[in-house]
């Protein structure tokens, strides 16, 4: 199974197998067992269970918001404001995806080829049950910024997929015209990358949830499994560089060379 | 100080682009272009930072200790390296070229492993001020996971350049440096020469300014291009023993950028007066004189370019 955990796990921004970058968890008692199954018989089974509380969930129109949210994703890079995803992400996936965002600020050369990226979005799996409703959207993600052939990016690294757990509460319903994000003071639909106010009830609409929130992701993206990866490992063996370890021995002070007179 | 003036700097244009937000944010809540375009965004956030989180990645960092001669850091051949080793020798007979580059690998790994564990103090002992202000600024502040992963470097020296003067000893050890195999099989090794510098006399724990100036003989008092502030000769520094004092690193992806930082200052040469100092030590020279002559000439004058 790709998600490589069978319970939820309350550490975020752990890599779940060696390849995948994981970040958040699932909400408490989600029954993930449900989600394993990726075939049409098992998402077709899995929509129909939401829909069979929520008449008005419809795939497509989901899809097209949860391409509207990556697009929120590659802006809060262009821009190093990861702000704009904090209505759509829980904790556990906002603190490690944020400091992320920040983390690119310091290099505009990687800032930039992450804004360049575009994404293909197409439900990997659902399920609906008494508590709650899931949807796992895959990202196909292409960068598309012409890459500095001196870094030699390998192909991981510039095309890969993001697994992106999204859940509600199974109280809530989607608006009569199947709209995810709506405005959440008066319930009207809103585009989700409205800003400002509600164009009915005049309310501020920058914070909406439309009830979903992405409570888990996972992405292939190379370079950033392997840098986890290597900082995992540097972070067991005490914050000493493993390259140093491997080829020195224990770290040694500099000794200052002998001086004559 | 030059960190604090470049704090200043960066402050100010914090300031400035704060009064020239466009009204309406764009879509997702993203603020538009900035008037001044890419440059001011990029001062921006680098204000967003301490000034020391750049010069702890940009590509020339740290500069020659005051009064060293301007041939003394270019590397040279191997025909001038074995006369300034015979040199040096002749002054001190202790002096083991092959015992030098193992010393410096042990600086560039103290260096890595203040990274790896956001110590600084470990590196204090063999870097100038000038190098290791910015990395004690940095310190375990929220850039610790990027300055992390400049701990996973590993490097091997090479001696290049050695010189002698009146006031100091200097070698140039080129390292080729590499990221972990784990990390990035693709990523191929790049150039960094390091300045070591040691002074003639002794002092200094590890670096301290001359008591008098060896030019008027006053009390050393600086003006604010580091120069005696009476005779305007540049007073020495006394170090406990050799020290790193600049890193010219050739890492493609830090070139790129700086790259990118000097065509936005060709599009807004305006700007570069409003630049902090240690961006503006990024551009060779001579592409600082032929974008703005005479802002050039005035930084110069100023000593602002280190």
């Amino acid at each position: 199974m790709r998600w490589g955990k069978t319970k939820p796990d309350p550490s975020a921004g752990q890599p779940a197998a060696t390849g995948i970058y994981q970040a958040g968890c699932l909400l408490p008692g989600t029954d993930e067992t449900s989600l394993a199954g990726t075939d049409p018989d098992a998402l077709n089974a899995g929509i129909a269970a939401i829909r069979a509380r929520d008449a008005n969930f419809e795939p497509s129109q989901f899809i097209a918001w949860a391409s509207t949210i990556y697009g929120m994703a590659t802006a809060a890079w262009r821009t190093a404001d990861p702000t704009v995803l904090r209505s759509v992400m829980s904790d556990t996936v906002y603190v490690p995806y944020s400091g992320f965002v920040v983390l690119l600020k310091i290099v505009p050369v990687l800032e930039r080829y992450m804004a360049s990226a575009t994404a293909q979005a197409a439900i990997l799996a659902a399920d609906g049950d008494e508590r709650y409703d899931t949807v796992i959207i895959r990202y196909s993600v292409v960068m598309t910024a012409d890459i500095d052939r001196r870094l030699e990016v390998e192909v991981g690294s510039r095309q890969w997929t993001e697994d992106w757990t999204f859940q509600r509460p199974a109280t809530y319903t989607t608006h009569a015209s199947g709209k995810v994000a709506v405005c959440p003071n008066c319930g009207a639909p809103a585009n989700p990358d409205d800003v400002g106010q509600c164009k009915y009830c005049k309310a501020n609409i920058t914070t909406r949830t439309a009830g979903w929130l992405a409570t888990r992701t996972a992405t292939t993206m190379g370079g950033l499994v392997r840098a986890h990866n290597v900082l995992q490992k540097q972070h067991a063996m005490g914050g000493v560089p493993a390259a140093w370890t491997q080829a020195s021995g224990p770290f040694q002070p500099p000794q200052q060379p002998p001086r004559a007179g | 100080m030059k960190l604090w003036k470049a704090w200043k700097s960066l402050k100010v244009l914090e300031a400035a682009q704060e009064e020239d937000q466009p009204g309406p944010s764009g879509p997702s809540g993203a603020r538009g272009p900035a008037p001044h375009g890419g440059m001011m965004q990029m001062f921006q956030r680098m204000g967003q930072f301490a000034a020391g989180s750049f010069e702890v990645v940009a590509p020339n960092r740290g500069a020659p200790l005051p009064g060293t001669a301007p041939n003394a850091v270019e590397p040279g051949d191997a025909d001038a390296l074995a006369a300034g080793i015979g040199t040096l020798k002749q002054r001190d007979p202790a002096f083991d070229p092959d015992g030098f580059v193992q010393f410096a690998n042990q600086v560039f790994a103290a260096v890595c492993r203040s990274f790896s564990t956001a110590d600084p103090t470990i590196s204090r002992p063999v870097l100038a001020d000038r190098l290791w202000e910015p990395m004690a600024e940095v310190g375990g502040g929220p850039m610790a996971r990027m300055t992390q992963m400049f701990g996973m470097l590993s490097a091997s020296g090479a001696l290049v350049g050695m010189h002698t003067d009146p006031l100091y000893d200097t070698a140039i050890v080129r390292f080729t440096v590499q990221v972990p195999p784990e990390m990035g099989a693709n990523m191929p090794p790049w150039p960094e020469d390091w300045t070591f510098q040691r002074s003639l006399v002794v002092g200094g724990n590890p670096m301290a300014l001359a008591e008098q100036c060896p030019g008027c003989g006053s009390a050393a008092k600086v003006d604010v291009a580091g120069n005696c502030q009476f005779c305007h000769q540049a007073i020495p520094v006394r170090t406990i023993g050799w020290l790193a004092t600049t890193v010219h690193s050739h890492n493609p992806m830090m070139e790129q950028q700086t790259q990118a930082m000097i065509e936005a200052m060709r599009a807004n040469p305006d700007q570069l007066e409003m630049a902090p100092d240690f961006m503006l030590r990024q551009i060779p020279p001579e592409t600082l004189a032929e974008i703005a002559p005479d802002i050039a000439a005035r930084l110069k004058a100023e000593g602002r370019l280190g």
